[in-house]
């Protein structure tokens, strides 16, 4: 039996149980030849019980339109915001820092991560979140 | 269904005017996806009349190769290829402008570059971001290229690439894979813009469909599992009541399956002129009424009672008293059923005194007929 192909993969935070065919999930999924409104079904009906919280999901779009999902652990941007206790990530990270975090927090939320990140170990992964927070304005500290 | 029929006003007129709901005019700035969450119903309920004639404001318009409006909301799409250690920064960043405080919007990060047969996997992200095209959008997205500048100074970023895009480029591509479905014994689920080429035999009952932007496409296994309850539990004079009705397509085949009159709801502006567009195409505007809400009021029994949303709002529905809207000798069918809130569903039909007739399942979805005991 021929095997399916995955034509691509789709990554997108939303809402838990509030998923609508709005950007980017529409035309994320619409270009693909998905049936958008099968898929909100299926998300809202999933993350039903999450309500309140982002959920990021993991669409795997194959070559005959059909899809499956999975639901990730919360983005590294929103850990590392409750890590280092502020609102939002610098406007300009080169000349403005909004906050700290711990090497033990980066390590910590890389762990967590580690599942969801596309790193081969966790120096990697740590790696990754440390640049998710430089790129946020959040500094990494010993 | 005695009861409906004489309380009737023969001269009222009957629905009451949809024109506020269907008129495109009326979506409100935010387009046509807002649905209107948790709207109230705006009629005075459901009030039949002796000949249950229901007609409709002329307020939609066949276009291109669908039977919907011309959709003239556009967006802005901003682009970027990068690699995938650089995915997560630039979709941060994408999000920090573009989502909005109860995390709608914001950016998608699609992996490309999958290639099974080849040695190496060259995978790499493109990650978007969508704003309206307005003064406004504009004005988000200058800041946007203004954060991507500052990221370049830290980790190399590639020059972005602005589109316009317009609604249709996404949210008809899907049809073209939508082809006729079978389901159940009876029922041939026909695509509107297939209507002429698809044969349809003689002891089939066909529907033709353009969901649009609305559930019900016949694709999806909660619809399914409807359809072929409803096969089984339809009886020729029912009064229906369908409540979150989608594209229509539950109320089209309680109709041609034979019930008498189908009262049809959703809180959606958007499901509501589709439903209604779907109606008349059908050729069935004489016995569905199409009304924006949820249970319409007061409570009524229905000879059948159709649900296939999904259950924290099924359970809702029956903390509003749906239970009353099923008759004595009336049935219930629940669909959009997720197996594992399969019990919460059964307690609240046992606490209603219901008991399930058929349950189906395909996948994780599970649909129930159920009567009183």
């Amino acid at each position: 039996m021929a095997k399916k192909k995955i034509q691509t993969l789709i990554k997108l935070q939303i809402p838990a149980g509030k998923a609508t065919p709005a950007p980017p999930i529409g035309p994320a999924l619409g270009q693909h030849g998905v049936n958008i409104m099968a898929f909100v079904k299926d998300y809202n009906a999933k993350t039903a019980n999450m309500v309140g919280s982002v959920v990021p999901v993991e669409i795997t779009v194959y070559n005959d339109r059909s899809f499956t999902f999975v639901l990730k652990t919360p983005p590294a941007s929103d850990m590392l915001r409750q890590a280092a206790g502020v609102e939002k990530g610098a406007a300009n990270p080169l000349t403005e820092q909004v906050g700290q975090v711990t090497r033990e927090q980066v390590r910590h939320i890389a762990e967590v991560k580690m599942k969801d990140l596309n790193a081969y170990d966790l120096e990697a992964a740590i790696r990754m979140i440390e640049g998710s927070a430089r790129s946020m304005g959040i500094e990494v500290v010993d | 269904m005695g009861l409906l029929r004489t309380t009737a006003d023969e001269n009222a007129p009957y629905p009451p005017t949809l024109g506020e709901a269907t008129h495109p005019q009326n979506w409100g700035a935010g387009g046509y996806f807002q649905g209107s969450g948790n709207s109230s119903c705006t009629t005075d309920g459901f009030r039949a009349s002796g000949h249950f004639a229901v007609s409709f404001s002329p307020v939609l318009q066949s276009s291109r190769e669908g039977i919907l409006f011309e959709r003239i909301q556009s967006w802005l799409e901003i682009s970027v290829d990068v690699s995938l250690e650089l995915a997560e920064a630039v979709s941060e960043l994408f999000n920090r402008y573009t989502q909005q405080p109860a995390g709608r919007g914001g950016a998608v990060t699609q992996i490309h570059g999958f290639d099974p047969e080849g040695d190496e996997e060259r995978l790499y992200a493109t990650v978007s971001a969508y704003l309206p095209n307005s003064s406004t959008g504009r004005e988000t997205l200058r800041q946007v290229e203004i954060g991507l500048g500052h990221l370049s100074a830290i980790m190399l970023v590639p020059e972005p690439t602005v589109r316009e895009v317009a609604e249709e480029e996404w949210a008809d591509k899907w049809k073209e894979s939508y082809q006729p479905i079978q389901i159940g014994q009876r029922l041939l689920i026909v695509p509107f813009w297939l209507r002429e080429t698809t044969p349809v035999a003689p002891e089939q009952v066909a529907i033709e469909l353009d969901p649009g932007m609305a559930f019900g496409t016949g694709l999806h296994p909660t619809t399914r599992l409807a359809l072929r309850l409803l096969e089984e539990a339809v009886q020729p004079t029912d009064i229906v009541l369908d409540v979150g009705t989608g594209s229509g397509i539950l109320s089209i085949a309680a109709v041609k399956l034979g019930a008498a009159a189908v009262l049809a709801t959703d809180v959606d502006e958007v499901s509501i002129s589709t439903a209604a567009a779907n109606v008349r195409h059908n050729g069935v505007a004489e016995r569905v009424s199409v009304q924006i809400g949820s249970l319409p009021r007061p409570p009524r029994p229905f000879d059948l009672v159709l649900v296939n949303i999904l259950p924290h709002v099924i359970l809702e529905l029956f903390a509003n008293g749906l239970r009353s809207y099923v008759g004595k000798q009336g049935r219930l069918i629940l669909s959009g059923i997720i197996e594992p809130h399969l019990p919460n569903i059964l307690d609240a039909l046992q606490q209603s005194e219901m008991e399930v007739e058929i349950s189906l399942q395909e996948g994780d979805w599970i649909g129930v007929l159920a009567r009183p005991h």
